[in-house]
């Protein structure tokens, strides 16, 4: 029997029955494509959030005051946890010799008022230096002065929804607003830039980090980000940076730093887990429809008992009537998931369409597998009812009416 | 030819045993034309399945052309029922999605005969799904045009045996042909010239035209 004469056969058997066959096709294609769906989003996700951190900088150290690890530290040492201050920050931009600019970090929410209207936000205290290492744009007016004189000065960088909530569509440069007890002068308006890592930017106020920490009555920074000056100073910086904060604080190791690429790869790994979690998901569909599959060959070996039965009184044999059945479940398995593949692609083009910022695309590893395992599993699943129907004896299976 | 001794087949149905053959023997030798007869439940189903290789006896020696059937594997069996056995069933068992064409292709597609020769082979059956639309409807005359035009000697003389059948049964037959053998089978003959009869014959006959049947 030629391969061409068994395609055909199995072909027509498939055609006899249209709508079973287009339910499991179905079936199989669902499968295929939400694999190939599923997984395009979660890689989407990893290189979305690759890239939003990438947009942040990647050359950036950050200082956290306070220590997140366990060490070996005898606690003699270690017992006292020093502020993090701003000369501390001074510190690293003048002794570390990679670190570039620098942005002490000050963080509290404060009420923050213009004439009647009155809005609770988040308030950053920093230097000038934020503004080249969080790129930030400004709509209008000037951002925090720099110098150290100007650090304690009552003046402020407003986000682009505190602008509208708070001013409306009036001019607020030169506006007096009072954030907490205190009055500071707005001198710049940022540009709109929606919510990027958890950080609202648009609902925040900017204000000289010296009198940040006088308005919430701290002592110790909330972070300081270092900028170097390639990706490649990171480590020496690290290490340059951790010698100099155990000198000042009498030898306590008792600051932690962050790098970007730590924050990547940590990121990287949870969306890498993502995408596997997805695409074991969808591999509990495509078994499924791969039982679908051994559910409509199973019907087909049943109602086409009498058929096999004279198949055999004419003389074709077991591996024959074998062949037919798994020909009918490949069939099955490659039409579904071709059509399963086009269904994935065009979905994940209708959501680049619709969300152009978000980067869905379907990873090679998943199509060949989705395409692999489709096939696979409908082999698998016709194989059982491809061998029942080869050892049906040819007299009962005849004398079934 | 073909041999059988002391075949005996039993059926276990529920908890006893039912004897369908007892010890059957007997020979028929090649072109023979045997009828089996008997009531139902005598036997003869089960002894056509032991010599279509569709059933195996429970004991005794059934020999194809020499050979004991019982020494063969399944697929040297699938070659005996595809090679040398027809099976014409009880109803038929025609798959009822395949055309009359392809049902008759079938067991040449699994035996993995050329394409061209099927077809060539599938034409002649078709001469007589042909002749079998032709009176379905109980016709009083049957007209065949070139019958065995696309026939081998063979096939043809086959399809002729089927035409006069139907005209002995009291079908008017009339058959265009080329071929004198065929021609001149007929009881009535005419022949043709110029568009006009020139000769016309009869055969006296005592099987004139009859009552139909």
């Amino acid at each position: 029997m030629s391969p061409r004469d068994l395609l055909a056969f199995s072909a027509g058997a498939l055609r006899g029955h249209r709508l079973r066959t287009g339910l499991s096709l179905l079936g199989v294609a669902i499968g295929v494509a939400s694999v190939v769906l599923l997984t395009s989003l979660g890689e989407g996700a990893r290189l979305y959030v690759t890239g939003e951190f990438s947009s942040l900088g990647t050359n950036l150290v950050i200082v956290l005051p306070g220590k997140t690890e366990t060490t070996g530290v005898t606690p003699f040492i270690s017992g006292v946890t020093h502020d993090l201050t701003v000369e501390d920050a001074e510190a690293i931009l003048r002794r570390v010799r990679p670190a570039r600019r620098i942005a002490p970090l000050a963080f509290g929410t404060a009420p923050v008022r213009f004439g009647e209207r009155s809005r609770d936000v988040a308030v950053i205290g920093t230097t000038a230096d934020f503004l080249g290492v969080r790129r930030i744009r400004l709509q209008s007016g000037r951002y925090l002065p720099g110098g150290e004189a100007a650090r304690g000065q009552k003046v402020c960088v407003i986000g682009a929804k505190v602008q509208t909530e708070l001013f409306g569509g009036r001019n607020p440069l030169g506006e007096s607003v009072r954030i907490g007890p205190e009055r500071f002068r707005v001198i710049g308006v940022m540009a709109p830039r929606g919510v990027s890592i958890g950080m609202d930017l648009d609902d925040m106020v900017q204000i000289p980090v010296t009198a940040a920490l006088r308005l919430f009555d701290q002592s110790s920074l909330f972070r300081i980000l270092v900028e170097v000056g390639s990706n490649a100073e990171i480590p020496a910086a690290k290490a340059a940076i951790e010698a100099l904060l155990r000198e000042r604080h009498g030898g306590a190791e008792d600051v932690t730093l962050l790098t970007q690429d730590s924050v990547l790869a940590t990121f990287g790994r949870i969306l890498g887990l993502l995408t596997a979690a997805l695409a074991g998901i969808a591999a509990i569909s495509l078994t499924v429809a791969g039982l679908g599959i051994m559910n409509v060959m199973l019907v087909a070996v049943s109602e086409r008992t009498r058929e096999i039965g004279l198949l055999k009184a004419l003389g074709v044999t077991g591996r024959q009537i074998v062949a037919v059945f798994l020909v009918e479940a490949a069939i099955l398995s490659t039409a579904g998931g071709a059509a399963g593949l086009a269904a994935a692609f065009a979905g994940a083009g209708i959501l680049r369409h619709l969300f152009p910022s978000f980067p869905v695309q379907p990873p090679a590893w998943a199509v060949a597998a989705a395409v692999a395992v489709s096939l696979f599993v409908g082999l698998l699943f016709g194989a059982m009812p491809a061998r029942r129907a080869a050892r049906l004896d040819p007299i009962r299976a005849l004398a079934r009416r | 030819m073909i041999e059988l001794r002391d075949i005996e087949r039993d059926f276990l149905v529920g908890e006893s045993v039912v004897r369908a053959l007892r010890g059957v023997s007997l020979a028929i030798p090649d072109g023979d034309y045997c009828s089996i007869m008997g009531p139902s439940g005598s036997g003869k189903s089960t002894l056509l399945n032991i010599l279509g290789c569709l059933d195996r006896p429970t004991s005794g020696t059934y020999r194809l052309d020499g050979v004991d059937v019982a020494s063969l594997g399944d697929d040297a069996l699938s070659a005996i029922r595809g090679h040398r056995i027809g099976f014409v069933f009880q109803f038929y068992h025609l798959v009822p999605r395949l055309t009359a064409a392809a049902n008759v292709e079938l067991p040449m597609v699994f035996a993995g005969v050329e394409r061209r020769e099927r077809a060539e082979r599938v034409s002649h059956a078709l001469a007589s799904v042909a002749l079998a639309r032709a009176v379905v409807m109980g016709p009083s005359v049957l007209l065949a045009d070139e019958p065995t035009g696309n026939l081998d000697s063979a096939a043809g003389a086959e399809i002729v045996a089927l035409l006069e059948g139907m005209n002995a049964r009291g079908l008017t037959l009339i058959v265009v042909t080329h071929d004198p053998d065929i021609g001149r089978r007929a009881r009535h003959r005419l022949r043709l010239v110029d568009g006009a009869i020139a000769e016309e014959s009869r055969t006296a006959s005592a099987a004139a035209p009859g009552s139909r049947a």
